[in-house]
């Protein structure tokens, strides 16, 4: 397909993607081509606002368990963090601090990606005949994710080499870059630091090596950084070095 | 009833808030265009707030939504226990996801029903969608036009709205009306809608968007 012929045929799609009617691909190929072209954005919008009469048209009062159910639900359901929170320092009122602007989309991404892993991780659990493919995946997207992140704008550590952390849901992709090689017996030992302050948790060893290496933790509320210490060989059950680095879990 | 009167319908129904958190809507002044999401809706400082853990916001959010989101999945879905599920998923979502939306690709009611309307239609193209879609099709045919179960209560204002979308709905050809309440309405893909109609999928693509088009500019709606 050319761009041109993609264009155009994202453009006739326009109606069926407001009405739902695409499959995933599809889809995909509107949204990429309405970050392109304004008018077509604007153009959803409006058509969304039909939908939306469409679906006020139908309205039905839905069973009483439901309202406290829904609401039981969001009290213990933790909140994600905004996908793109660069995307909202780009307006009218947003400084031009921070990482350059042309990095900040592909961290972007690299939330969605995790989140689509985490998705299908949750999906998985009761669908098992998918289980392998899923499982495929989720390891092709972790290393999607991990390329998306802009390495040179991730955290640096003490040292040398930097450490990346994008978090989604209850799991974060850890992406260590470029740490340094250390002395016979000693190994880079990952830490969940608690937000109230009490011991971290260990999140297992890396070696240090030129490159990426991606780690996914299980993380919990009341993790707040990814932390990282050198230890000896097998690791600690407490850091015993002080941390080259602590990167927020959410932003 | 004019295009103000719609655009309370769709996004803008008066709710009582704090009055020093949302200032009353401002109205676009002039014609089109206007740049998407000038005008916040009360949907839209609602989510704003909830997107950052205020749980009296997404409450008040809930019951502003609720009838609209329960009454369109059930539509979609048919079956009213799988329907209550699905809307629950669809307000959890909503909640946890809430930092997600971007007002200016249209309002926090059109995110929310989209949202509503993929989980719905994710429900019946799932796995077991086939057994499922037959006995609602059954449903379906069998008289139930999708009122007949405890409809919100009409307010003469929700009347009138009816009754000028059941119009433009009138206004539209007999192809571009399937096409649009069969995708979404019933869930199907425009490839479904093409096989169902026996048109080209072209034709399906174009009716689709002519159709919303013309119901757009019959319904008065305004950015």
């Amino acid at each position: 397909v050319t761009p041109a012929a993609g264009r155009a045929d994202a453009h006739t799609l326009v109606g069926a993607y407001v009405l739902g009617a695409l499959n995933l691909k599809e889809r995909a190929l509107v949204e990429e081509h309405l970050d392109a072209c304004p008018a077509c954005a604007e153009e959803v919008a409006e058509l969304r606002a039909v939908t939306a009469a469409l679906a006020a048209d139908v309205a039905a009062r839905p069973p009483e368990p439901l309202r406290p159910a829904v609401l039981g639900e969001m009290a213990v359901t933790r909140q994600l963090p905004p996908a793109a929170r660069s995307r909202a320092r780009r307006g009218p009122a947003g400084g031009g601090s921070g990482r350059p602007r042309w990095t900040r989309p592909l961290a972007a991404v690299a939330a969605a990606l995790v989140a689509v892993c985490v998705g299908l991780g949750a999906v998985v659990a009761d669908q098992q005949g998918r289980l392998d493919t899923t499982r495929a995946r989720v390891d092709s997207l972790r290393v999607l994710a991990s390329a998306a992140v802009d390495v040179p704008a991730a955290p640096p550590v003490a040292g040398g080499g930097h450490l990346a952390v994008v978090s989604a849901r209850d799991q974060a992709l850890v992406i260590a870059t470029d740490l340094p090689a250390l002395p016979a017996g000693r190994v880079y030992q990952l830490w969940l630091v608690r937000s109230g302050g009490g011991r971290p948790a260990s999140a297992g060893t890396l070696a240090g090596k030129a490159g990426k290496t991606t780690r996914i933790l299980d993380i919990s509320n009341a993790d707040s950084d990814v932390g990282l210490t050198v230890e000896p060989t097998g690791g600690s059950p407490q850091p015993t070095t002080p941390m080259l680095t602590a990167v927020p879990l959410r932003a | 009833v004019g295009p103000d009167d719609i655009r309370r319908r769709l996004g803008d129904e008066p709710l009582r808030m704090d009055a020093d958190d949302t200032p009353p809507p401002r109205r676009p002044s002039s014609r089109r265009p206007a740049p998407v999401a000038a005008t916040p809706t009360p949907a839209d400082a609602l989510l704003t707030r909830a997107a950052r853990g205020d749980q009296d916001a997404f409450t008040a959010l809930y019951d502003l939504l609720a009838a609209r989101v329960y009454g369109l999945v059930r539509r979609v879905v048919g079956d009213p226990a799988q329907s209550e599920e699905v809307t629950q998923e669809v307000f959890v979502e909503v909640w946890r996801a809430a930092a997600r939306f971007d007002a200016r690709r249209g309002g926090a009611v059109g995110w929310v029903l989209t949202l509503a309307h993929r989980r719905a239609v994710d429900r019946v193209r799932s796995a077991q969608a086939s057994a499922d879609r037959e006995r609602r099709a059954a449903v379906l045919s069998g008289g139930d036009d999708g009122r007949g179960y405890d409809p919100v209560s009409e307010q003469v204002e929700d009347r009138l709205e009816r009754e000028r979308l059941r119009r433009c709905l009138r206004g539209l050809t007999d192809l571009q009306r399937e096409s649009i309440t069969l995708a979404y309405y019933r869930g199907h893909t425009y490839g479904e809608v093409a096989e169902l109609l026996d048109v080209p999928l072209g034709t399906v693509k174009k009716r689709m968007r002519d159709g919303l088009i013309r119901l757009r500019d019959c319904l008065g709606v305004r950015l």
